[in-house]
């Protein structure tokens, strides 16, 4: 193999095994791309329930615990309402029942009651708290059989401050107690509850003296009158001399909740919180309280349909689906057993996100595939290309360029076998220098001759005897013998034999036209139809038949 | 062969052409998935003062944006909390000063200058030159972008602008006059107001204070102003003779029992039936109520009627101009676009008609005026807000606007000065009560110099 063949190129098995590795990385990615759209690798599903079922077992301990703190936080405060009211009464000498159009005793209990309240708003745990007691101020005033005592404080300033200047609202009660405790008065204060607006009253009021621990009621979500917030309030019964004369609690307001309970990341969109009752296996948004929503649409009106699921379930009104899951909250709920803790994700984030992640490992995978394809192109046609060349080299009978070979040795090696094979007839037809010489001289020697002597050449060329040739010619056999000796002298030959092995030669190497004699003799000297066979020197040819 | 090569060459093209279209499709639907509108929204908060504790018209129009506007570009405005705006104050300095508890702060907050010029960094906040074009801003009217422009940045946009105005209880006045003749035309001067406070405290034996300022502070300052002095000097309050002459008319009112000397906002003793008349901004509109609650839990409708603040008969007519805007925070690029789109959305000629005539302010762009609010006034039901719009014009063309200097002792100083004048003269009239048998003269100069000196310490 020449040297320079072998030092510029790569075995044709290496490239082939190079290729094949791109074809078959191409095709695996084919096979993942497909595989990707059908979703064959994703265990989305799973893993949304894994998400949601984390997250919800976070809140439900969180409000579990929020709902324990305000639990034992509105018995404590129960009790001292019992306690200070009963002090008072004890104190002035009265009953319960003098209670009603006593403005100057109710005046007395709130005031002794408001630092209590104002201590529980200021603990942070809620926005806002109250006690109603069964007394009005003026039985007589319009509205007085739902008109009842009481205070209700507000913290003014949820989700803008810090741990220091709380600013709280008088939002019920008597207008000289918020002015003594230098309370702002709230803009749409009021003296007296209205019981009508107070959720959970009648049901608390109506609570049978068990164990006042299991009294804990959770309201329905309910607009504050008169303005534009909304709350959900967590109550017990304030019991004295066994009897209930009332009842107190926390007021948890949207703006709260908000804080609680946060829109949480996930890689499927945010998880909103919800507090909502459930009925007939649909979630009422309208009574329901929401942590924030932000990332989402998500509102709390109207109702969603629950179909349950193997990983989650699935929460709908036709316009807008969520997926999660919920529990019934089990504490705070006398006299209901129809709220629940939900975790909601929209659907249409889970859905933007699986999609983008297909589309990511779709994209990426087709790229790969794009990739792959190029690569394959772009090396056939380099391993193509200067084989071409070689050929179209070859086929003009141009000279192979020293620099352009394939890079492949065997190819390279082909080539050069075949450029060789078509310099090598060129070489063949080139004789040594002596022989060519030879030959030149003896067909200008023949040249010489006279026509006649040609003819009679012709004759031995086409194997005609001396016989043959003075029968042919009609002349004697002595004048035969005549022209061959001049023959013989002028082509410089000695005997007819060597005169026919140079005949011989001149028909090898295919240059007969150089010593052939075309004229006459042409009819003569054809009339032998077969083809001599090369006549031995001292061999006679055989006569024809 | 070169038939071959061609051949070749077109199905190579054809190939590469069909990867590339492939290709191009799953970018296509790639980024279509990725435009698709209902992905999560641009959710960026507010903390407000338009509505306070009671129905919020401005949460109303939120809601509107929301659904409209909001839902188009993709942009959800919650509002954070609605207060006032020395909530909003304390909790924008503790969240910039990254206070212990402090939450952290909302994209957009309305605030006073007195918040901006208080802020560790006022970087934070976005400059709204950067975002309105110059046409775009020279649609408000001028004095307003002067006002949020502090050390050359526009850092308030103004949204909405108040002054002060008079409210009172005209069916409770009604039956004052009827029985003493008194006349509400008094009320045009701080003499004649004054007047029919001590008459009121003879009337009812000093049990009730007629007349509720929310603002003492703004009195004394516009009351000095308007008779051609300054209220400032370089050290703080300047006790000038106009001083002397606006504090005597008030000193001798209060002393006598006329004036609410507690805490609380001017609406809380009408509300309670404690008062009857008062000076407000005209924003508190809003919670003003045309029911009153006794303490013995009756209740009354009454007929509350507004006219323009009174004035010094010898001083020009001056009246306080006020009126929060709205201050962004500096964050991500499509966070602060959220938030221009609303701002502008809400200072839209029509729109912040509709949103002020809700509250009680005055639209912020000249097109506003000129245009939209007569149209609107004249739509207005609520007898109140009839009164109000027709004062607030009057005060409008009548009356010179004044503006509060940008000084960064401003808020100390009245906070100091609301809390020392009551507290002086909380005590002054307690002991001229307890010794009105030995000393029946008012001790208007003794307060005066009691106040002078608390305050001075």
């Amino acid at each position: 193999m020449p040297e320079h063949v072998r030092n510029r190129g790569v075995s044709l098995g290496r490239r082939l095994l190079l290729y094949w590795v791109i074809m078959v990385l191409a095709v695996m990615a084919a096979v993942f791309v497909v595989l990707t759209i059908a979703g064959v690798f994703s265990n989305d599903a799973g893993k949304l329930g894994g998400t949601l079922s984390v997250q919800q077992k976070n809140t439900t301990m969180t409000f579990n615990k929020l709902i324990d703190t305000l639990n034992a936080q509105n018995l404590v405060f129960s009790d001292q309402i019992s306690r200070e009211v009963s002090d008072i009464l004890e104190t002035e000498g009265r009953t319960f029942e003098d209670l009603d159009d006593h403005p100057e005793l109710i005046t007395k209990i709130e005031a002794r009651l408001c630092s209590y309240l104002q201590t529980i708003v200021r603990s942070r745990s809620c926005s806002g708290a109250y006690f109603t007691l069964d007394a009005t101020t003026n039985t007589e005033a319009p509205g007085a059989e739902h008109s009842r005592m009481g205070l209700y404080l507000r913290s003014g300033n949820v989700g803008t401050d810090g741990m220091a200047n709380q600013y709280i609202t008088f939002f019920r009660g008597v207008a000289d107690v918020a002015r003594k405790e230098n309370i702002q008065m709230h803009n749409r204060w009021n003296l007296e509850f209205d019981i009508d607006h107070v959720p959970g009253y009648e049901i608390l009021m109506g609570f049978d003296g068990r164990r006042i621990s299991d009294s804990c009621y959770l309201s329905n979500r309910v607009t504050l009158s008169g303005t534009w917030e909304q709350v959900v309030l967590l109550s017990v019964p304030v019991v004295l001399d066994g009897k209930v004369r009332g009842v107190c609690g926390v007021e948890l307001s949207e703006l709260f909740f908000d804080l609680v309970f946060p829109a949480v990341e996930s890689p499927y969109g945010n998880m909103v919180t919800v507090v909502a009752p459930i009925a007939d296996k649909r979630l009422l948004l309208d009574g329901a309280i929401a942590g924030k929503t932000d990332g989402t649409y998500f509102t709390t009106d109207g109702t969603l349909l629950i179909k349950n699921g193997d990983h989650y379930n699935t929460y709908s009104d036709g316009s807008r689906t969520y997926f999660g899951n919920h529990i019934v909250i089990p504490k705070a709920t006398v006299g209901r057993s129809d709220l629940t803790l939900v975790t909601l994700v929209p659907e249409i984030s889970y859905q933007s996100s699986v999609a983008k992640n297909r589309m990511f490992w779709l994209c990426g995978g087709l790229g790969f595939l794009v990739l792959m394809l190029l690569a394959a192109m772009f090396l056939t046609r380099r391993f193509m290309l200067p084989i071409q060349k070689q050929i179209r080299a070859l086929k003009e009978q141009k000279e192979p360029h020293e620099e352009s070979n394939s890079g492949i040795i065997e190819i390279d090696e082909l080539l050069a076998y075949v450029h060789a094979r078509q310099e090598r007839p060129e070489t063949e037809s080139k004789m040594p220098p002596g022989m060519e010489e030879l030959f030149f001289d003896f067909a200008r020697r023949v040249e010489t001759l006279t026509p006649m002597e040609r003819t009679v050449l012709q004759y031995y060329i086409n194997g005609f005897s001396v016989n043959e040739i003075a029968e042919k010619e009609f002349i004697s056999l002595s004048t035969v013998r005549k022209h061959n000796s001049n023959i013989n002298r002028k082509l410089g030959v000695s005997t007819r034999e060597e005169l026919l092995l140079y005949i011989d030669m001149f028909r090898r190497c295919d240059l007969m036209e150089k010593i052939a004699y075309c004229a006459d003799s042409e009819e003569k000297t054809s009339e032998r139809p077969e083809k001599q066979p090369t006549a031995k020197p001292g061999e006679q040819p055989e006569k024809p038949e | 062969m070169e038939k071959n090569g061609k051949r070749r060459k077109k199905t190579i093209k054809r190939a590469v052409g069909a990867l590339t279209m492939l290709t191009g499709a799953c970018l296509v639907m790639f980024l279509g998935g990725c435009g698709k509108k209902e992905k999560e929204p641009v959710t960026v908060t507010l903390w407000h003062v338009y509505g306070g504790q009671t129905e919020s018209p401005l949460n109303d129009l939120i809601d509107e944006f929301n659904e409209t506007v909001g839902k188009d570009k993709n942009i959800r405005v919650e509002v954070g909390s609605v207060t006032n705006t020395n909530i909003i104050h304390e909790g924008v300095l503790a969240a910039a000063n990254k206070e212990p508890g402090a939450s952290e702060l909302p994209d957009m907050f309305v605030s006073y200058p007195k918040t901006v010029t208080a802020m560790p960094d006022p970087d934070v906040l976005v400059d709204y030159k950067d975002y309105f074009t110059d046409e775009e801003l020279s649609a408000f009217i001028p004095a307003f972008i002067e006002e949020g422009t502090i050390d050359g940045k526009l850092a308030i946009l103004p949204v909405a602008k108040s002054t002060e105005i008079l409210f009172y209880n005209k069916t409770a006045f009604d039956r004052f006059a009827e029985e003493t003749g008194a006349d509400c035309s008094e009320f045009a001067t701080w003499d004649g107001l004054y007047r029919l406070a001590e008459q009121y405290e003879d009337w009812c034996e000093g049990t009730k204070p007629f007349f509720v300022h929310d603002y003492h502070f703004n009195y004394f300052q516009v009351g000095v102003e308007s008779l051609g002095e300054p209220f400032f000097d370089e050290n703080g309050v300047c006790f000038s003779s106009a001083f002397r002459r606006v504090w005597e008319p008030y000193a001798r009112a209060a002393l006598k029992g006329g004036v609410w000397l507690q805490g609380g906002y001017a609406t809380e003793p009408l509300r309670t039936g404690d008062s009857i008349v008062s000076v407000a901004s005209s924003a508190s509109v809003l919670y003003y109520s045309t029911t009153v609650t006794y303490a013995d839990n009756t209740t009354e409708e009454v007929e509350i009627k507004v006219l323009p603040c009174p004035v010094f008969e010898d001083g020009k007519k001056l009246v306080m101009q006020r009126g929060a805007g709205v201050c962004t925070v500096k964050s991500a690029p499509e966070r602060e676009e959220a938030c221009m789109v609303f701002l502008k959305w809400l200072t839209d000629p029509q729109k912040n008609v509709e949103f002020v005539t809700q509250l009680g302010y005055m639209p912020v762009k000249q097109e506003s005026f000129d245009v939209y609010l007569p149209k609107a006034l004249a739509g207005i039901e609520d007898p109140m807000y009839r009164s109000l719009y027709e004062a607030f014009l009057k005060t409008q063309e009548e009356y010179e606007f004044y503006t509060a200097p940008q000084r960064t002792d401003y808020l100390k100083l009245e906070t100091d000065f609301e809390q020392d004048i009551r507290d002086t003269l909380n005590l002054c009239r307690k002991k001229y009560v307890e010794t009105i048998a030995e000393a029946p003269e008012l001790p208007v100069w003794e307060a005066l110099e009691r106040f002078e000196m608390t305050f001075s310490q």
